[in-house]
């Protein structure tokens, strides 16, 4: 079942700002959407109002074609994991997945059989009848999962469901998620603040800023091309090159580079160049090319297959770069060093300076 | 042990020895040094077992409502943001600040003859001030925050998550408190309830101002160890003030044996402790 929302506001005081305003998203059916942005961009709060956990104050949701904006949560079906997982303290693992069923007048044998292949479906066999102050916090989040997925949700709403795990573990029940997801299809609603996650697990991304949506489209849309110089900066981590247009071309530090094909800026305006940190290369020969820049290696990071080496540009300006441990091994760039870097590629906006 | 450590360890069984124990431990002696026989006589003599009842009717009264009322207050001020919300939540501590004198002498100045709804009480034929409807509001009153307070801890401790997944499941707003809320505070609950108990049956000041204390009638354990004293009968005295210590000391072991059973049958609280 697909999710429309429409021109949703939520305000929690007043006359404060809104903590949503004007928010209109699609979660096709069948996909997982995921709510990416920073805390306080108010994308947990769009995912409770869908939840009916909290009351807009305007706007409309749909599941499919059926308006359940005034629907009390009770009856709108959906499985919702939190955070905090939200087990039920004083209930075992079982009695936390049959909650849905009991209050739904399920047969016992009939729950009692379900619950069962619930606790496979999320591997805690033999651990029914733990309480969850007795298990780990992926565990605990398997049970919430398995609980949410006992009432065979429309949909399945997931409120930064690996926030609170270790990284190793985290990585794990998103791979879990992904693989059940392609094997069930229940149209799932992500939201986080991680970018890799959204990036991993989901095939559509609604980037939230301060209660509105920046930018919505499939993952590939929203990295390669960022609507607004907030989503460039947050998706993809990219170094931010402040300067402006001379001569028609934009002049960022030591950069200097054509304008994007088609967008033009008047002279003398203030850009920003958004470079994510894999797409510079760096070398150590006098290559001539006008978008290239002599740095420093300041410091490098040896991460896994790549190093993260941190430049210092000639005016002076921080550089992030990300290159493949082999390619920095075969030019031999130490800590130190001066190098070239060239930008294989940038993201430009002109500032926005209305007065 | 370091030197320290043992007057420091000292000085804490010193203190409360003398404070808490030696007093309690005064009374037993006097109460029973006569005899069982004697004890129980002077226990149930001149209005004591009359006395001893009204301590306990008004003590469970005072928590029934205390609980019900406690439980709703407790879960508004922790679940809703309204107006008005921090002037309830310190007006809940009132009874804790001021002197159960001035809230009898307060009763008697709402419902007394000359009181504010004094013509009130009179054209209904009721009687509340030297009578037992005003020593329940007295009661009532001087033990109303503890429930609220030991719930509400409760409660914001362990936030509204569980309340909003029971939601979700398809849980009413009563089945989810009946089903998740309160058992998630029944430790708080009953705590609060155990205090309120045992603030009901040590309670005198507002009493005494608010009922007159005749014998027979308005007469409760802890007026009839002042009148007993007043009237030289010191037995009476010691005999009803080791049933009212012993009463509450019961509610308190009672308290920690169900602490610890509970504790043991079910790991679940061990482990809740463990990530303490």
């Amino acid at each position: 079942m697909s999710l429309i929302v429409k021109n949703l506001t939520k305000r929690f005081t007043a006359r404060g700002t809104p903590a949503v305003s004007d928010v209109s998203l699609e979660a096709p059916a069948g996909g997982i959407t995921t709510l990416l942005g920073p805390s306080g961009s108010g994308k947990s709060t769009v995912l409770r109002v869908i939840a009916g956990l909290e009351r807009p104050d305007s706007g409309q949701i749909l599941f499919g074609a059926q308006d359940v904006t005034h629907l009390p949560a009770q009856h709108r079906g959906l499985g919702f994991v939190f955070q905090s997982y939200a087990l039920f303290k004083h209930m075992t693992v079982r009695k936390n997945i049959a909650f849905g069923l009991g209050v739904r007048k399920i047969p016992r044998a009939e729950a009692h059989a379900k619950v069962e292949a619930l606790l496979s479906l999320v591997q805690l066999q033999g651990l029914g009848e733990r309480y969850p102050a007795q298990l780990s916090g992926g565990q605990r989040q398997r049970v919430a999962f398995a609980r949410a997925l006992a009432i065979e949700p429309k949909m399945l709403l997931l409120d930064e469901p690996f926030g609170a795990l270790d990284a190793q573990v985290r990585v794990e029940l998103r791979d879990w998620l992904r693989r059940f997801h392609d094997e069930h299809h229940v149209t799932t609603l992500l939201v986080t603040h991680d970018q890799e996650e959204a990036m991993e697990v989901s095939d559509h991304i609604v980037v939230m800023h301060e209660g509105r949506v920046a930018q919505a489209g499939s993952v590939r849309e929203v990295y390669d091309r960022p609507a607004t110089p907030f989503v460039a900066g947050f998706v993809g981590g990219a170094n931010v090159l402040r300067g402006q247009m001379v001569d028609g071309r934009v002049n960022v530090g030591s950069f200097d580079m054509s304008m994007p094909h088609g967008a033009s800026a008047p002279e003398g305006a203030a850009v920003n160049a958004y470079v994510r940190p894999h797409d510079v290369t760096l070398t150590k020969a006098d290559a001539d090319s006008p978008e290239i820049s002599v740095a420093r290696v300041e410091r490098m990071a040896w991460i896994g297959g790549h190093v993260k080496l941190s430049l210092k540009l000639s005016d002076g300006a921080p550089m992030t770069v990300e290159m493949p441990k082999s390619e920095i091994e075969a030019l031999g760039i130490n800590e130190g060093d001066l190098v070239m870097a060239n930008l294989r590629e940038a993201k430009v906006f002109v500032e926005d300076y209305s007065i | 042990m370091k030197p320290g450590r043992a007057v420091l360890g000292g000085a804490v069984v010193g203190y409360v020895g003398i404070l808490l124990i030696a007093p309690i431990g005064a009374i037993a002696w006097s109460a029973l040094s006569s005899g069982p026989a004697a004890f129980f006589r002077a226990l149930a003599g001149s209005g004591g077992g009359f006395a001893l009842l009204l301590s306990i009717g008004l003590a469970a009264l005072a928590v029934v409502v205390n609980t019900v009322f406690g439980v709703v207050v407790a879960w508004v001020l922790t679940r809703d943001d309204f107006r008005g919300r921090a002037l309830v939540n310190a007006a809940v501590d009132m009874p804790f600040a001021i002197s159960p004198v001035i809230v009898g002498f307060a009763l008697i100045l709402l419902f007394g003859p000359q009181g504010w709804f004094g013509g009130l009480v009179r054209a209904l034929h009721a009687k509340i001030v030297f009578a037992v409807p005003g020593m329940a509001l007295a009661t009532i009153f001087v033990s109303l925050p503890f429930v609220i307070r030991e719930v509400g801890l409760v409660l914001a401790e362990s936030g509204h998550d569980q309340e909003e997944a029971a939601y979700t499941l398809g849980a009413s707003p009563f089945g989810a408190f009946w089903r998740v809320t309160l058992p998630n505070i029944r430790w708080g609950l009953l705590y609060g309830v155990l205090l309120t108990t045992a603030r009901c049956l040590g309670e005198f000041g507002a009493v005494l101002v608010v009922s007159g204390g005749l014998a027979q009638v308005t007469e409760t354990g802890t007026l009839f160890v002042f009148r007993s004293l007043e009237d030289r009968r010191d037995l009476g005295a010691y005999a009803m003030a080791l049933a009212l210590a012993g009463m509450s000391i019961l509610l308190i072991v009672g308290m920690e044996i169900l602490k610890r059973r509970r504790a043991g049958a079910n790991p679940r609280q061990g482990g809740a402790l463990r990530i303490a």
